[in-house]
């Protein structure tokens, strides 16, 4: 009987493991410990010096600001390059925030437009310096935007600045040519992608050297670079705008949520990213942690696809824009961390307008509009829903019961991030659960990307020619108010089409410890690591 | 003739039962299985009904097992998880046995190149750990129950087809089966009236070893999102759901769920290996009474 004995044993022991797992998740400050999976654990405590950030989305896929295109890339092209010109902040309630919108001198000290608006003419500083020592000059400027063309992501960014010409003057003179005048112009120079990089570096390696290392003028060189779970960047002590009040700043990719808590709970990083929402509140009551919530460019929206039936007729998209509640989901979702969505931009861009929004949590009105498009007996629809964020399939599952309440079965299809991507690129989800940042906070860029029919992440494959013609005028527009009156006319149309259904704007949330002072929030979601201090 | 066999199988049955932890095992089983079926009229609350105003409640009076972030009862999604893990447990368990006793069989007695073939492709489905192979298939079937099924019941065909195999070349050889052949029965006969019954007692064993394993896998699956779609209650998705909440202190999302699942494999490995001991009686167990 010696087996059943053994058996007894482990059954006990099973017990005493349970009672075990019960009693760490209620006590979650002391015992919890980080998982050991193969995400990066923090190899030491954070010195006073260094300051650790936990990332939520990799480690990063390049160095090269030319050719990034995640917000983690986009970080670190902040941290190790400098732009002509950058986004500048405000002081607000006491706290400082970045304003994408405003612009400020960087490498060039000022600037002159012509009047037929159509060429820049930029005077460089004389003291900045690349990290190798060589001045930035106009040489490098040219190089720079002669490189950016050759890269997939700057590519096209280069093509939607509308540039044909960057030519040297003399040394400290740049003049930009522009085939029609273009009024994002200055914030399109301000985005990572037109960093400036050293040509003595980037000319006399591979083409590819700048994927893995670090050729710029920024507060920051790079260290070390493991893209699975690291990235190490020491100050660059001979910053042109001022040493960096921290020697080094160390990136870890932490995908897990509740990790990068406990990471920030415990001492071991300093900064995370994208803390849940549902934590918010708990986290800030505790004496060490600073909360920093803020709304932000991001959108959340359901995208209706018209190429697939029934979402072919207007009424069923104004039906399902009458089951949302977005108050609901707010506070059920994102537990408060979010503001009602009111137009198909978010309410911090230029030009927004909520005038036109006509929607309200009404399911009869919703019954009403179905039975009109002949669907009385309701019909059955996909959602893709990309599996990486919580929160949608949270927004999913509501979805679900509140569209069961008009007869409409939807199914919840949940998806790989990659596959996501996949599918929505080729406009073969019939709905999807999208969101969207706006690197350049402005409905120009906003709409060129996801609502003009030609538009790259267009896609529910919207086409209006109205829309299309009145943001073809908008961007020929030099003046403000004109444009902004075209942009809300955009809206409304947008609105009256309704091919997305509008959940809500959510915030960004971050975490730090009390000990880090100088966090900006950027509403472009890049953080900014060279006025993070201890 | 009918009768004495009626009779060995009830005192097989009872020395089976005699065990107190083969019975708790059978008991365990039987217990969910009976849940599963009886859910629509036992559970409290429907499995998908969302009551925001109750949400992550801890457990009490009028939710056992607590609620979740939607405020729906985690003890009602329990009871519905279980008809998903019953049903996956004998759809995917189906498929292995359908599939891998008749390739197993015929590998075994007929042999030769074919056997050959059929056996070095189960090994080669068997090298590759099962979990792994499970997610590739779930992964290329696409999400859902039908691929998360299909997927277990793959995984599981290399066990009960090398069982069966090695079960066949040892019957064939016996002498019962010489002398059916000396009289002329047929190879069909033979594979289906006198193979086959005689594997039976180790194929039980398997099948009932086999579920425990289904459950896990099927679970696994779920947790990494490749199982069942949201919002469809399933104990190795309800896990996942809840582990972002063990920080904030909601540990009922995650424990309830896991005790479902561990008690269900538990007594379905309790009840195989009673039933093994009981069928093979040259086991490990009387081995070392003969000590």
């Amino acid at each position: 009987m010696k087996r059943q004995k053994l058996l007894i044993v482990i059954s006990a022991m099973l017990a005493i493991l349970l009672l075990a797992g019960c009693a760490k998740s209620a006590n979650p400050k002391n015992n919890a410990s980080p998982s050991a999976s193969g995400e990066a654990q923090p190899s030491k405590p954070a010195g006073g010096d260094t300051i650790t950030i936990a990332y939520s989305q990799g480690a990063g896929q390049t160095m090269d600001p030319h050719d990034a295109g995640d917000f983690t890339s986009a970080s670190y092209a902040f941290a190790l390059y400098d732009q002509l010109v950058t986004s500048g902040t405000e002081e607000k309630d006491g706290k400082t925030i970045g304003r994408t919108d405003l612009i400020v001198p960087s490498l060039a000290e000022s600037w002159t437009v012509s009047d037929d608006l159509k060429t820049y003419t930029f005077k460089l500083r004389d003291d900045a310096k690349f990290q190798s020592g060589e001045p930035v000059n106009a040489d490098a400027v040219v190089y720079s935007f002669e490189r950016v063309q050759t890269k997939g992501e700057g590519g096209s960014l280069y093509e939607l600045s509308g540039l044909t010409s960057v030519k040297k003057i003399d040394d400290r003179t740049v003049e930009f040519t522009l085939a029609n005048p273009n009024h994002l112009f200055l914030k399109y120079l301000a985005t990572f992608t037109f960093s400036i990089v050293d040509p003595s570096i980037a000319k006399n390696n591979p083409d590819d050297y700048l994927a893995q290392h670090s050729a710029g003028s920024g507060a920051f060189k790079l260290e070390k670079w493991d893209p699975a779970t690291e990235a190490v960047f020491v100050a660059n002590k001979d910053y042109w705008k001022g040493v960096p009040k921290v020697d080094k700043v160390i990136v870890k990719f932490v995908a897990e949520a509740s990790n990068r808590e406990l990471f920030l709970g415990k001492g071991d990083v300093d900064v995370a990213l994208d803390i849940p929402a549902k934590d918010v509140e708990s986290l800030s009551k505790k004496d060490n942690l600073t909360i920093s919530s803020e709304s932000s460019n991001r959108i959340v929206y359901l995208g209706m696809n018209a190429k697939f039936k029934p979402f072919d007729q207007l009424k069923v998209r104004e039906a399902i824009n009458y089951v949302i509640d977005q108050q609901k989901l707010i506070k059920d979702v994102a537990y408060g961390q979010a503001s009602p969505l009111k137009s198909s931009i978010s309410s911090r861009s230029p030009a927004f307008s909520a005038d036109a929004y006509p929607y309200s949590y009404d399911p009869e009105k919703a019954k009403a509009l179905l039975k009109e498009a002949g669907l009385e007996k309701g019909f059955t629809f996909d959602l893709t829903v990309n599996s990486s964020t919580q929160d949608y399939e949270d927004i999913a599952v509501l979805l679900k019961a509140e569209l069961e309440k008009i007869g409409v079965t939807m199914n919840i299809n949940k998806v790989a991030p990659a596959q996501y991507r996949e599918l929505i690129n080729n406009k073969n989800a019939a709905a999807y659960l999208g969101k969207y940042t706006s690197l350049v906070n402005d409905p120009s860029y906003h709409y060129g990307f996801l609502l003009d029919s030609k538009g790259a992440s267009n896609y529910t494959g919207y086409s209006s020619k109205t829309v299309d013609d009145l943001l073809a005028q908008a961007n020929k527009e030099p003046d403000n108010a004109k444009r902004t009156d075209l942009y809300k006319q955009v809206q409304a149309q947008v609105t009256a089409d309704s091919p997305w259904a509008y959940l809500y704007e959510s915030n960004l949330i971050a975490g730090l410890n009390k000990d880090v002072k100088g966090y900006i929030f950027y509403p472009d979601e890049i953080i900014r690591f060279s006025s993070l201090y201890k | 003739m009918n009768k004495s066999r009626w009779k060995s199988i009830r005192e097989q049955a009872g020395k089976i039962l005699a065990r107190k932890l083969v019975l708790f095992g059978l008991i365990l089983v039987l217990l969910w299985v009976l849940l599963a079926l009886l859910a629509p009229w036992i559970a409290p609350y429907g499995p998908n009904e969302i009551r925001t105003e109750d949400k992550l409640q801890s457990p009490n009076l009028s939710h056992w097992f607590g609620t979740d972030n939607f405020g729906r009862d985690i003890l009602s999604r329990i009871l519905y998880g279980a008809r998903v893990t019953v049903w996956t447990g004998i759809v995917s368990i189906g498929i292995a046995c359908s599939v891998g006793i008749p390739l197993g069989a015929i590998a075994g007695f007929f042999g030769g190149k074919l056997g050959n073939v059929i056996m070095r492709v189960m090994d080669t489905l068997l090298a590759f750990p099962s979990l792994i192979l499970a997610m590739a298939l779930a992964a290329s079937i696409g999400p859902g129950l039908t691929g998360a099924l299909l997927a277990v019941g793959i995984v599981a065909i290399p066990e009960f087809a090398r069982l069966m195999y090695g079960q066949t070349v040892v019957i064939k050889e016996k002498e019962f089966i010489e002398a059916g052949r000396a009289l002329g029965v047929r190879n069909k006969a033979i594979l289906f009236k006198h193979v086959l019954p005689n594997a039976f007692a180790p194929l039980i064993v398997q099948i009932t070893l086999a579920l425990g394993s289904a459950v896990l896998t099927t679970s696994s699956l779920s947790f990494i999102g490749l199982g069942v779609r949201p919002p469809t209650a399933e104990w190795g998705a309800m896990i996942s759901y809840g582990r972002g909440y063990i920080i904030s202190g909601e540990w009922w999302m995650t424990v309830f769920p896991g005790i479902a699942i561990a008690s269900t494999i538990f007594g379905f490995i309790l009840l195989g290996d009673g039933l093994r001991d009981a069928f093979d009686p040259h086991g490990r167990n009387s081995k070392t009474k003969f000590k």
